[in-house]
C-alpha cells in the first residue's frame, strides 16, 4: 500500500496531465480516500488559478520580450559567476593535493619572477657599482645621464707623445 | 594533469628564455678618447654634440678626440684599446639584461691595472673616466653603450 509520500509529488504532474494513464489511476484512487492528498490538490487547484488569473490580467500590460531579456541577461550573469567560482574551487580543491600544490608553485614562481620588475624603481642611465684605484677617485653625476670618474693620478703617471 | 604540467614548463620558460637568448647577444660599446687641456683653445668638430656637456662639466680650455673605437662584444668578451704609449684600455662585457649592459673597464699602465670599474649603463647613458694624465692635459674617456 502506497502512502501519501509517494502520491503527493505527483499530484501537480497529475493536475497538468503529464502522467501515464496506469499512474493517472491509482492516484485518483487514493485521492478518493486521503483527505490529506484531497487537501494538497485544493491547494495545488487554487495556486494554478491564482498563477493563471496573474497572467492572463498582466500579460497585457507586459512586454514580454523585455522581461525575457532580462531573465535570460541574469541567467548568463549567474552562469559566468558559477563557472569562475568552480574553476577556482578545482584547482585548490583540497581533494587534488598534486594539482593545488602544482598551481600554488607555479603561481609563486610567477610572483616571485615578476615582482622584482614590478617593485623596482627604473635605473639611472649610468650606474657606478664599484670602483679600484692606488690613486685616490672622485665620483660624480652630472647631468643629463652622464657619470664622471676622476682619476687624481699621480705626477710620475704623466706620459710624452706616443 | 599532463596537460597543466606542460603549460607550468612553458610558463617558466617564457620567463627564463629572455635572458638566455640575450646572453648571446653581441652588444656595441662605444668609446672616445679626448685630450684636455689648457694648451689652445676650442672644441674638435667631432665633439661638437657633447661639447657644452663637457664645458660645464670641466674648466679646460681645449678638448680634442684623439680617437674614436666601437667594441662589438659578446657576453664575456674584452675588448682592448691601447691609450698612449704605456696606457691602455679594456673594456669586459659582463652582461646584458633589458638594454642594460654592466661593464668591468680597466685602465693599466705598462701592463699594471692602476684604475677598474664596474657600472651599468643604458642606451643614451654615459660614462666619463678622467685624469689619465697625457703630455700636458688629461685624458677622458667617454664610455657609451650603442
Amino acid at each position: 500500500m502506497l502512502g501519501c509520500d509517494h502520491f503527493i509529488p505527483r499530484l501537480e504532474r497529475y493536475l497538468d496531465g503529464e502522467l501515464p494513464s496506469n499512474e493517472r489511476g491509482s492516484v485518483e484512487r487514493h485521492l478518493r480516500s486521503c483527505p490529506r492528498c484531497q487537501k494538497e490538490m485544493e491547494d495545488l487547484c487554487a495556486l494554478q488559478r491564482l498563477l493563471r488569473e496573474a497572467v492572463e490580467k498582466g500579460v497585457a500590460d507586459v512586454e514580454l520580450q523585455a522581461v525575457w531579456e532580462g531573465v535570460k541577461k541574469r541567467l548568463r550573469a549567474s552562469t559566468v559567476k558559477r563557472r569562475a567560482w568552480w574553476l577556482v574551487r578545482d584547482l585548490f580543491s583540497p581533494f587534488r593535493p598534486i594539482r593545488t600544490l602544482v598551481w600554488g608553485t607555479a603561481l609563486l614562481v610567477i610572483l616571485l619572477l615578476t615582482l622584482p620588475l614590478v617593485t623596482s624603481p627604473p635605473l639611472p642611465p649610468v650606474v657606478v657599482e664599484s670602483v679600484e684605484s692606488e690613486d685616490p677617485v672622485m665620483i660624480f653625476q652630472g647631468e643629463e645621464g652622464i657619470m664622471i670618474i676622476w682619476l687624481f693620478e699621480a705626477e710620475d703617471g704623466k706620459e710624452g707623445v706616443r | 594533469m599532463r596537460r597543466t604540467i606542460s603549460l607550468i614548463v612553458l610558463g617558466v620558460l617564457l620567463f627564463l628564455l629572455p635572458p638566455l637568448v640575450a646572453q648571446g647577444r653581441e652588444m656595441q660599446i662605444g668609446v672616445r678618447v679626448i685630450l684636455a687641456s689648457h694648451q689652445g683653445k676650442g672644441v674638435d668638430a667631432s665633439l661638437q654634440n657633447i661639447q657644452r656637456k663637457l664645458s660645464n662639466l670641466f674648466n679646460y680650455s681645449s678638448y680634442r678626440l684623439l680617437q674614436e673605437h666601437s667594441f662589438l662584444l659578446a657576453q664575456d668578451q674584452t675588448g682592448q684599446l691601447p691609450l698612449t704609449e704605456k696606457k691602455e684600455l679594456r673594456v669586459r662585457l659582463l652582461q646584458e639584461q633589458g638594454g642594460t649592459v654592466e661593464i668591468d673597464v680597466e685602465i693599466l699602465r705598462e701592463g699594471k691595472g692602476i684604475f677598474k670599474t664596474k657600472a651599468k649603463l643604458k642606451k643614451g647613458g654615459i660614462l666619463l673616466i678622467g685624469g689619465p694624465r697625457h703630455k700636458e692635459g688629461v685624458l677622458i674617456l667617454a664610455i657609451s653603450a650603442q
